[in-house]
C-alpha cells in the first residue's frame, strides 16, 4: 500500500524563478518561502508526486476543454509558456501511476482526460522548479479552474477522496501532493491594478482560505469556495480547487508550513 | 458573433511564432482570413480590448495581445483599456454558476 507522505501548496507566478535568483531583498525572500516549502516535501522522501493545477489554455485549448485531466505520458515537457530564466525541458513523468490513477478514478465514477502526448504549462513547472528539485517523476493532473463553469468546490474535494484512495492502491509508494496557484488573482481582466498585469481583488478570501487550510477545515473551505465567491476574488481564483483538493487528499497530514501574508492572493504551505 | 474565434487568434500568437510574426507584420491580412466579423476586426486591429473582453474574449488569452505587443498594444496600455471595461454579457448566462470565460 502507498503512503501520502506530504503535501504542499505554491503559488506559480512565472516570474518567480528568476526574482528568486536574484541577489536581493525580494528575490532572498522568495527563494525562502519556496525553500521552507521544498524542505518538508524533500524531507518526506517521496518517490513519485501528484501535481494537481489549472492549465491557463496552454495545454488544452477551448475545441475540447476538460473540467478534470490526468497526464499519463512518457515524455513531458514545459515549460510551453513563457518562465523567465527557465529554459523547456523534459520533465519526468510517472506514466503508469498517471495510468492507475485514472483507471482508478474512472471506476469511482470520476472520468478525467487521460492525455498520454501534451506539454505543460508554467503552472506545473514552477511548483517542481522549486519544490522538486530532486527530479522525483511527477504527474500533472488538471482541474478546470479557467473557464466558466468551474467544477464545485465539493465536487473537487469529492475528488480528493478518489483520488486518495486511488494512491493508497498503488503498491509501496512514498506520494507527495502539490497544489499550484493562488486564492485571490486578477490576470487580464479589469480589476488589476494600476501599472501591473495582475490584481489581487479579494485579499480578505485569500487570508480566509488560508486561515481554513491551516486549521484543516476542509468542509467549510469547500462550502465557502462557492462560484460567486470565486468570481468575485479574480479571473483565475479558481486556482483554489487544486488547493481544495490537495486539502481533501492529505486530511490526515499536519501543516507543517502556512505563510500567507497580509494583502497576498496566495500562500506557501506544506504538510507532513 | 464569434467569440472562439478571438480566443483562437489571442491562443495562437502565444503559441505559433510564424502567425505571431505574421500578426505584426500583416495584421490586416491575416484578420481579413479570419472568421471575425469586420466589427470585431476592425476592434481587434484598433487595439481595443475592452470590446473584445466584453463581447466575452476570456482574459487569461486576451491578455496575451498586450505582453506580446500586437496590434499596437503595450502591457501598460492593455492594463489602461481593461480596467474601463465591465463584465461581459453571456446570452446564457443564469448566474454566477454559468459565468463565461475566466469565471470572473
Amino acid at each position: 500500500m502507498a503512503h501520502i507522505v506530504a503535501a504542499a501548496g505554491v503559488p506559480h507566478t512565472p516570474v518567480f524563478p528568476s526574482l528568486a535568483r536574484q541577489d536581493t531583498a525580494a528575490g532572498q525572500d522568495i527563494a525562502a518561502r519556496y525553500e521552507a516549502v521544498r524542505r518538508v516535501v524533500a524531507g518526506a522522501d517521496p518517490d513519485v508526486v501528484v501535481v494537481l493545477s489549472c492549465d491557463h489554455i496552454n495545454t488544452f485549448f477551448l475545441d475540447a476543454w476538460p473540467t478534470f485531466a490526468i497526464v499519463a505520458a512518457d515524455v513531458v515537457n514545459g515549460p510551453n509558456d513563457e518562465v523567465p530564466g527557465v529554459a523547456t525541458a523534459e520533465l519526468p513523468v510517472d506514466a503508469r501511476v498517471g495510468r492507475h490513477l485514472h483507471r482508478q478514478l474512472v471506476r469511482q465514477e470520476f472520468d478525467p482526460v487521460l492525455s498520454q502526448g501534451c506539454t505543460v504549462d508554467h503552472s506545473v513547472v514552477v511548483p517542481l522548479h522549486f519544490v522538486n528539485q530532486e527530479r522525483v517523476p511527477v504527474v500533472p493532473v488538471y482541474i478546470n479552474g479557467m473557464v466558466g463553469p468551474l467544477p464545485t468546490a465539493q465536487r473537487c474535494r469529492r475528488l480528493g477522496v478518489a483520488i486518495r484512495r486511488a494512491l493508497e492502491g498503488l503498491p509501496a509508494r512514498r506520494v507527495a501532493v502539490v497544489a499550484s496557484g493562488s486564492f485571490s488573482l486578477e490576470v487580464g481582466g479589469p480589476r488589476m491594478d494600476p501599472g501591473r498585469l495582475y490584481g489581487v481583488p479579494d485579499p480578505d478570501w485569500a487570508a480566509r482560505a488560508a486561515a481554513h487550510l491551516r486549521a484543516g477545515r476542509v468542509e467549510r473551505l469547500a462550502s465557502e469556495a462557492g462560484p460567486e465567491r470565486i468570481a468575485h476574488a479574480g479571473t483565475v481564483a479558481g486556482e483554489i480547487l487544486p488547493w481544495i483538493t490537495m486539502a481533501e487528499i492529505c486530511r490526515e497530514l499536519s501543516c507543517a508550513v502556512m505563510d500567507h501574508r497580509a494583502g497576498e492572493g496566495h500562500a506557501f504551505a506544506a504538510w507532513s | 458573433m464569434s467569440v472562439y474565434e478571438i480566443n483562437h487568434i489571442c491562443y495562437l500568437a502565444s503559441h505559433d511564432r510564424e502567425f505571431c510574426r505574421e500578426l505584426r507584420t500583416d495584421p490586416v491580412g491575416l484578420l481579413a482570413r479570419s472568421r471575425l466579423t469586420p466589427e470585431e476586426r476592425a476592434q481587434m486591429l484598433a487595439g481595443d480590448v475592452r470590446a473584445l473582453y466584453e463581447r466575452g474574449a476570456h482574459p487569461v488569452l486576451l491578455v496575451r495581445l498586450g505582453t506580446h505587443r500586437l496590434f499596437g498594444l503595450t502591457p501598460e496600455l492593455y492594463g489602461e483599456r481593461i480596467r474601463l471595461a465591465t463584465r461581459p454579457i453571456d446570452e446564457c448566462d443564469d448566474g454566477p454558476e454559468s459565468a463565461g470565460p475566466g469565471a470572473g
